[in-house]
């Protein structure tokens, strides 16, 4: 199920509610479920509710790639990291989005989203646990607004 | 009940199904066989949950079969699929591919053709223990052997 | 939702990541040649041992380097059960996320850190 381009929504750590990350989920294939298991068990909270953001809390668009990339919707990953706003970051959820996986060899799977966008973010897994997304987001959420890579 | 014919019996075949109840599309799909692409196609009745398999052999080079899209619509997509995915020529059907991207040449699902990752990346099981020279090269699945490309003998 | 459900102690049996014990690898080629994704690169050389009280000295294959490219690997398993040698096996530690690519790139070094 690919999210609608366009479609943001805000969540934020757990254990870190001051840090809003703005996912976009683009799940695309077995990894969504891992980022669905991640929001089941609390660990990211849609942050519909959150009455006020502190504006002086870091804050930064993550877009978040699960599941294998095919050729035809390689544009509509790109497209939604060309719609998601400044401060940006992507990142690469499970094994297919980082080189094509088991399909690295695929006559119809792009091999590595890397190759479309850029990607400030791996992480290794067939699928990656909760805890390794989460893991992610956080150091990707500390940092300093990144330059744009590649 | 089984009926195998040539491609020019293939619609034929689909029309007597159709006029005889199985009307309904279960699968219209290929098998790569050596020499060439077989047909196949279940057709179901849904009043008694009878059904027919539908086979032709399509030969090599340029299997074709006459479309019979004009006789059950249903098999619009998938002849569109064995046609980009097999090679198959439904003559009279849509030239439309399904699934893969445009301009994208070749046929995926013959086993003649090859991955081309495969064959471009040096496949790191290549090497013997201790760094010895091997007597024989070991191939991974799916990759070509290489062929002398003067005289065409393999190596 | 209690803050419990949030905190899933990870089993020690669980496929987290691969380890291995170099000292046990005789770079004998298998976990690289049955690696379904090729994600597993391995170079070594032939050393000459002396055996006491034998005619002619044993080669050897000595382990060079070993890596496995996190970014490929599918964690299977199979290069864990075709090992003879039991040098490759389960941990069920985490694999990190890194910022390129040849970050999830590891080396002896790294792979053996769990043994």
């Amino acid at each position: 199920m690919v999210a609608g381009v366009g479609v943001l929504r805000r969540y934020h750590l757990a254990e870190a509610p001051q840090v809003m990350v703005h996912v976009a989920d683009l799940g695309m294939a077995c990894c969504a479920v891992e980022f669905a298991a991640a929001v089941s068990r609390g660990l990211l909270i849609e942050s519909r509710d959150i009455p006020t953001m502190d504006p002086a809390s870091p804050s930064r668009h993550v877009l978040i790639v699960s599941g294998t990339v095919t050729h035809a919707l390689g544009p509509s990953v790109e497209q939604a990291w060309h719609s998601l706003p400044e401060p940006r970051a992507a990142l690469a959820f499970g094994a297919c989005t980082i080189s094509g996986g088991p399909y690295w060899d695929s006559y119809s799977v792009v091999p590595g989203i890397d190759t479309i966008i850029p990607v400030h973010r791996y992480v290794p897994g067939c699928p990656p646990r909760p805890e390794a997304l989460i893991a992610a987001i956080e150091s990707l959420a500390q940092e300093a607004p990144l330059e744009e890579v590649g | 009940m089984l009926v195998e014919g040539q491609p020019e019996e293939w619609r034929q075949a689909l029309q007597e199904a159709i006029a005889d109840g199985f009307t309904y599309l279960d699968l219209l799909s290929a098998i790569d066989r050596e020499g060439g692409v077989e047909l196949i196609c279940h057709l179901v009745r849904l009043e008694d949950h009878r059904s027919r398999w539908v086979r032709a052999f399509a030969a090599d080079p340029n299997p074709q079969a006459p479309t019979s899209i004009d006789l059950l619509p249903a098999v619009s997509w998938p002849e569109r699929e064995v046609r980009e995915m097999f090679g198959v020529e439904f003559v009279g059907g849509s030239p439309v591919p399904l699934l893969l991207v445009d301009g994208r040449e070749g046929h995926p699902l013959r086993k003649s053709e090859l991955l081309r990752a495969r064959q471009e990346r040096p496949w790191p099981g290549e090497a013997e223990p201790g760094g010895r020279r091997a007597r024989r090269r070991h191939r991974p699945p799916g990759v070509a052997e290489p062929t002398d490309s003067v005289s065409g003998r393999r190596q | 939702m209690s803050d419990d459900d949030s905190e899933v102690p990870i089993p020690d049996a669980a496929r987290g990541t691969i380890i291995l014990d170099a000292p046990a690898c005789t770079s004998c080629m298998l976990c690289v040649r049955e690696c379904p994704v090729w994600c597993i690169e391995l170079t070594s050389h032939t050393e000459e041992v002396d055996e006491p009280g034998a005619r002619r000295p044993r080669s050897v294959a000595v382990l060079d380097s070993f890596t496995i490219d996190w970014g490929l690997c599918m964690f299977c398993g199979i290069c864990v059960e075709v090992c003879p040698f039991d040098a490759l096996a389960w941990s069920p530690q985490v694999e990190p996320s890194a910022e390129t690519k040849s970050d999830l790139v590891s080396g002896i070094e790294r792979l053996s850190e769990g043994s």
